[in-house]
């Protein structure tokens, strides 16, 4: 995948091809030193010190430039990944996130960049680096004598072999670490997010033993990576000291024998320290590499989640049948039966609510229409078409959604309303917030419309946060507008008058609302009373009250807390 | 100079493992420096030998080349060992530090900073001082050693060519200082960028529903891409550096052993130095210069791993919380009330003032609703009582002290609390009660349950009291986290119970039980309630308007 950036890799190649080549040289002079030095003769020995300055100053050159196209590799590389990474991430269904700790999901991606980003940048150019030092180094040793040259290599086939057998093991080792950092995380995320429950209900005698038992469990999991790693070492120390020990003793008794001069025999030594220096690394190469794959590969899996699975037919804006249609749906959460064989449709601009006890299934309503889960059994229609065939992200443009708990991006109070509609203009921003009766309290803000709310809009109280998103809703101008309790965190007098500003602008849009004082419902043209994941009634207020049912009994109990004649 | 010993100080991340690192690490560099010292000897000898034709100092080098071989082969695993063990054990108990210090800190810390950016430093930088650890500093430590043995050996040989040579090597050494400073900025700017890409990423995960029925995706790619494109250019600016100073220390590397070859070569030539002589001082000269080299190179690396550090150390520091009084209180009345506000002023932040020389009475056993626009102070109100945050003007007594008396513990085992979000840990329905009180049967929670109208739904699930509650609890309906949390509260048996808004999200069945439910908790409690609904407001005994 980063083959995009290959001609950055070719470049460093060749850069390395020279590198290495010089570093032969480099033994070079010292051999001819010494046989100079033998010989005794001055004049070319001062031929010799110029052919050495060339060399210095193309060495020092490359050195710049090699590290520099190898940074421009893996930094780019780097950018790609977390690009795709990203992009990758936010394509998952929401299911994933129902699953998955999100600051879990982040810590993992993060530390697994930073290892390849680590591996990318250090290790990868020794692929180059490595068998280009060790061919011209054997070859120019072959003309040296060729007999030495094979004694010294053979060794080192079988202990690469080993080192890579015992590299494989050090993966698992490093997986089972990476899952201890992220248990640790999330008691991170635990006592950050939740810091005032901590503090109120003592959490710190249990979280005190669950952090010791990480720190247990990290220490453990490290000890058998490090003895894993430990024994990797000492064939690195034989790689690189055996070549030599070899090279003392045969290449010595062939320079006593006169073979090959004294200053050969120093050639061929800091040759091949070069070379089996290249080739002791090659364990430790394998093991990174191993890490890296075993990161690389479970991040790849971590992301590997069947995307959002929806056609692509357009939506029918011309629809002028039931908007929405639930026909015989099921749906199953779990080990919970939310739905349980719901049949209904709503009329185009009709405004309807849904009413029944929480956790009865009236927020997965809305989730389905939304496309965010699979339900196993029936069809939701949306606009005449299941919306499996749907385009999904044109049926969402449809759809907007003030619920409970709205959530807001730590930007401007500005910015939060403007990302309702990314074309909206100054003016049609500030009336949005005016109709949600925000505006008030906007101004009043230190910075205006530009303060930040925070991480998800902790520096607004619940009432300013919840309007605020109504103003996002209101700007979105979408065609079926959900509202999940989206007036419970307000105190009264906000309540009515933007319950009063939904309703002028509800003109040519369905609504759908879910609300448990009843009291705001009883306008609407049809309800629909959920329990236990079924419809039991259907009707408007009136008619439900004339029934005597549930609703008629939901109803009451509620305004038993009031007095009548007072609305709540 | 100075920037590079302070650099140094991140030893101190290590704690009480610093020594046991730092032995094994000297040992380890003692044992390789040594070994490659003697076998500049032992190579010098196998020269001298063939030079000479002398056999028995040939074969006498050899044996001693390997013994040191398999010495090496010994030592190196079982150091290795120790001072990786002692390293991860360190930076665990460092992880175990940082938790320490966030969970007596300041509430205002945790809510002001972002939580990415101290998940960021207790991953990112932790994992960047782990990097430091295990190359740059074990680096630099058997770079220095080796490289000093080697000069004092030179010295031992010939002191003209020692001090030519020392000479370079400190020119270099300056060369590489002067690149410190704009590398540690870099490095810096880096990590930030870093941190806040993570922020971005874990916002936009957060807010994944929104993103999408509001086909945000593009937008938050956007953002994030450029963050991407930002890291991306800062890394590549500071590889300049990096490029620039290795580049110039190779070509002072090389003058400085050319130096050594002409003066070396030119007293061999003249018969004045042996040839094996001129051989081991090519081995010491490049053992020493390297040090040169890669001391710059490692404590430049190091710069960017003590901005690490510094980051992980001002999580360390975070003052304590701490109830405070900054007036002294005269006497003149008596306090009798279960709770008193007198004249208490508060803002978060240096200008707004969220309460205004405010004075109320609570008295003991009664039910209070607080009432009134939002974002007047309601909420804020119970974070005081909650001992979250110290006020600025003003007194605030419970049972006739001043908060500033009470510890910490005492004052919050005498408050319960159920927020307007509920939160729940990450574990099981049980382990989110047990916090309330850790030795509660399971007889005990499911009547607290039944209590707090949650039993039924909680017998819904399969594994019915252990089932798993999710992040912050968002595997249960809103409603049910709530009754989760009442019963929480409910456990803990306190005589004073802060409610905030926490009834205003169940339907009407649900919320009458839990009216009841709450109702029968508050007798003989003290309570004050958050309230919007009118009906909490009737059952109330007296309402304070803010």
């Amino acid at each position: 995948m980063t083959k995009k950036y290959w001609r950055y890799l070719f470049g460093r190649s060749f850069g390395a091809m020279i590198s290495a080549s010089l570093t032969i040289f480099g033994a070079y002079v010292w051999g001819k030193t010494v046989d100079l030095a033998i010989q005794g003769n001055i004049d070319k020995f001062i031929t010799f010190v110029w052919i050495v300055a060339i060399f210095v100053i193309v060495r020092s050159v490359l050195n710049y430039f090699n590290p520099i196209v190898s940074l421009k590799y893996s930094a780019n590389s780097m950018k790609l990944l977390r690009s795709y990474f990203v992009s990758k991430i936010i394509e998952f269904p929401i299911s994933f996130f129902d699953k998955n700790h999100s600051g879990d999901t982040i810590s993992k991606l993060t530390s697994g960049l930073n290892e390849v980003e680590d591996f990318l940048e250090n290790s990868i150019t020794n692929y180059i680096y490595i068998p280009v030092q060790f061919f011209v180094g054997a070859i120019y040793l072959f003309f040296i004598n060729w007999k030495l040259l094979l004694i010294s290599l053979i060794i080192i086939p079988p202990i690469t072999i080993l080192s890579n057998k015992l590299s494989k093991r050090l993966k698992d080792s490093s997986k089972k670490i990476q899952a201890v950092i992220s248990k640790s995380n999330i008691i991170f995320r635990d006592i950050i997010n939740g810091i005032q429950i901590f503090k109120v209900f003592n959490g710190e005698k249990i979280f005190d033993k669950k952090v010791d038992a990480i720190k247990e469990e990290y220490i453990t999991k490290n000890k058998e990576y490090e003895k894993q790693d430990s024994l990797l070492m000492p064939l690195s120390t034989l790689t690189r000291y055996l070549s030599i020990l070899i090279n003392f003793s045969i290449g010595g008794y062939f320079a006593l024998k006169g073979e090959i001069t004294a200053g050969e025999l120093v050639i061929f030594i800091q040759s091949l320290g070069f070379i089996s220096g290249a080739l002791s690394s090659i364990p430790r190469l394998f093991a990174s590499t191993q890490r890296a794959n075993g990161v690389a590969s479970y991040l790849f899996e971590m992301i590997d989640q069947k995307p959002e699975y929806f056609g692509d037919k357009p939506v029918n804006n011309r629809y002028d049948g039931n908007i929405i249609q639930f026909d015989n749906v099921k749906f199953a959460y779990k080990d919970n039966q939310v739905l349980n064989n719901i049949s209904f449709s709503i009329k185009k601009n009709s405004k309807v609510a849904i009413v029944g006890e929480s956790g009865a299934g009236k927020t997965t309503i809305f989730n389905l229409l939304c496309g965010f889960y699979q339900i196993q059994e029936g069809a939701i229609k949306a606009y005449g078409d299941d919306i499996k065939s749907l385009n999904i992200t044109q049926l969402r443009k449809k759809m907007a959604i003030v619920s409970q708990d709205s959530y807001l991006y730590n930007k401007s109070i500005y910015e939060n309303i403007r990302y309702g509609n990314l074309k909206a203009t100054n003016d049609e921003i500030i009336e949005a917030a005016k109709i949600a009766n925000a505006h008030e309290f906007i101004i009043k803000q230190p910075n205006g419309y530009q303060t930040l709310v925070g991480e998800r809009g902790i520096h607004l109280s619940g009432g300013q946060k919840q309007r605020v998103a109504i103003a996002r809703a209101i700007i979105n101008n979408s065609n079926i507008i959900f509202f999940d309790e989206a007036t419970s965190a307000l105190d009264n007098e906000s309540q009515k008058l933007v319950q009063d500003a939904i309703y002028k602008i509800s003109k040519e849009k369905t609504i759908i609302m879910i609300a448990h004082r009843l009291s705001t419902i009883i306008d609407v043209d049809e309800i629909f009373v959920l329990d236990k994941g079924s419809i039991v009634e259907k009707g408007t207020h009136k008619e439900l009250l004339l029934a005597k049912g549930y609703y008629y009994n939901l109803y009451n109990s509620q305004m038993a807390l009031t007095k009548v004649g007072e609305l709540v | 100079m100075k920037n590079l010993f302070s650099t140094l100080k991140i030893i101190n991340a290590l704690g009480r493992y610093k020594g046991k690192y730092l032995l094994a690490i000297v040992i380890s560099a003692l044992s390789n420096a040594g070994v490659s010292i003697l076998i500049g000897f032992i190579f010098k000898n196998v020269i001298d030998g063939i030079s000479n034709l002398d056999y028995s100092l040939y074969y006498r080098s050899l044996i001693y080349l390997a013994i040191l071989i398999i010495l090496l082969c010994i030592i190196n695993p079982i150091v290795k060992y120790i001072y990786n063990v002692a390293l991860e054990s360190a930076l665990a108990e460092l992880r175990v530090s940082i938790y320490n210090s966030l969970k007596k800190c300041k509430v205002k810390y945790l809510e002001q900073s972002h939580s990415a950016d101290i998940i960021s430093r207790a991953t990112n930088d932790i994992d960047a001082l782990r990097k430091a650890f295990k190359r740059e500093f074990l680096s630099l430590v058997g770079v220095v050693i080796s490289g000093i043995g080697a000069i004092i050996v030179m010295f031992t040989q010939n002191i003209t060519i020692a001090i030519g040579f020392i000479t370079f090597g400190v020119v270099s050494g300056y060369l590489v200082s002067k690149f410190a400073k704009p590398i540690h900025e870099k490095s810096k700017e880096i990590q930030q960028s870093k941190s806040k890409m993570t922020e971005y990423m874990l916002e936009t995960l957060s807010g994944m529903k929104t993103t999408k029925i509001f086909n945000l995706e593009e937008e938050m790619k956007l953002s994030l891409e450029s963050k991407n494109k930002e890291i991306t250019s800062l890394t590549i600016k500071r590889g300049k550096f990096f490029a620039l100073l290795y580049s110039a220390n190779t070509a002072l590397r090389w003058i400085n052993r050319t130096g050594v070859l002409i003066i070396g070569g030119y007293l061999a030539i003249r018969g004045i130095i042996a040839p094996g002589t001129l051989l081991l001082f090519a081995k010491l000269q490049t053992q020493a210069s390297y040090m040169f080299v890669a001391f710059g190179k490692f404590i430049s690396k190091l710069q960017s791993s003590y901005v690490s550090y510094q980051r992980i150390e001002e999580i360390l520091v975070l003052e304590q919380e701490k109830i405070v009084s900054k007036n002294d209180f005269i006497k003149d009345i008596t306090i009798t009330n279960e709770i008193v506000f007198n004249k208490v002023s508060f803002s978060y932040i240096n200008n707004t003032k969220v309460l205004d020389n405010l004075s109320f009475n609570i008295e003991k056993n009664k039910f209070y609703a607080l009432t009134g626009e939002s974002g007047t102070g309601k909420s804020t109100i119970i974070k005081l009582l909650l001992g979250l945050y110290n006020i600025d003007k003003g007194n605030i007594f419970i049972r006739g002290k001043e908060l500033h008396e009470y510890s910490l513990k005492e004052l919050r085992d005498l408050v319960t609390y159920v927020p307007q979000d509920a939160y729940l840990f990450d574990g099981t329905i049980k382990t989110n009660l047990l916090y309330a009180k850790a030795d509660a049967t399971d007889d005990e929670l499911n009547r607290i349950l039944k209590d707090a109208n949650a039993l039924e739904f909680v017998n819904e699930f399969e594994d019915g009291i252990n089932h798993d509650v999710g992040e912050g609890g968002k595997k249960l309906s809103g409603g049910q986290r709530q009754r989760i949390a009442i019963a929480r509260a409910m456990l803990k048996k306190a005589p004073i119970i802060l409610l905030d808004e926490a009834t205003s999200a169940l339907d009407s069945i649900t919320e009458d039980s839990v009216n009841k439910a709450i109702k029968k908790l508050m007798e003989n409690k003290t309570s004050i309630v958050v309230a919007h609904r009118k009906s909490t407001i009737k059952n109330a005994d007296k309402v304070i308007v803010i």
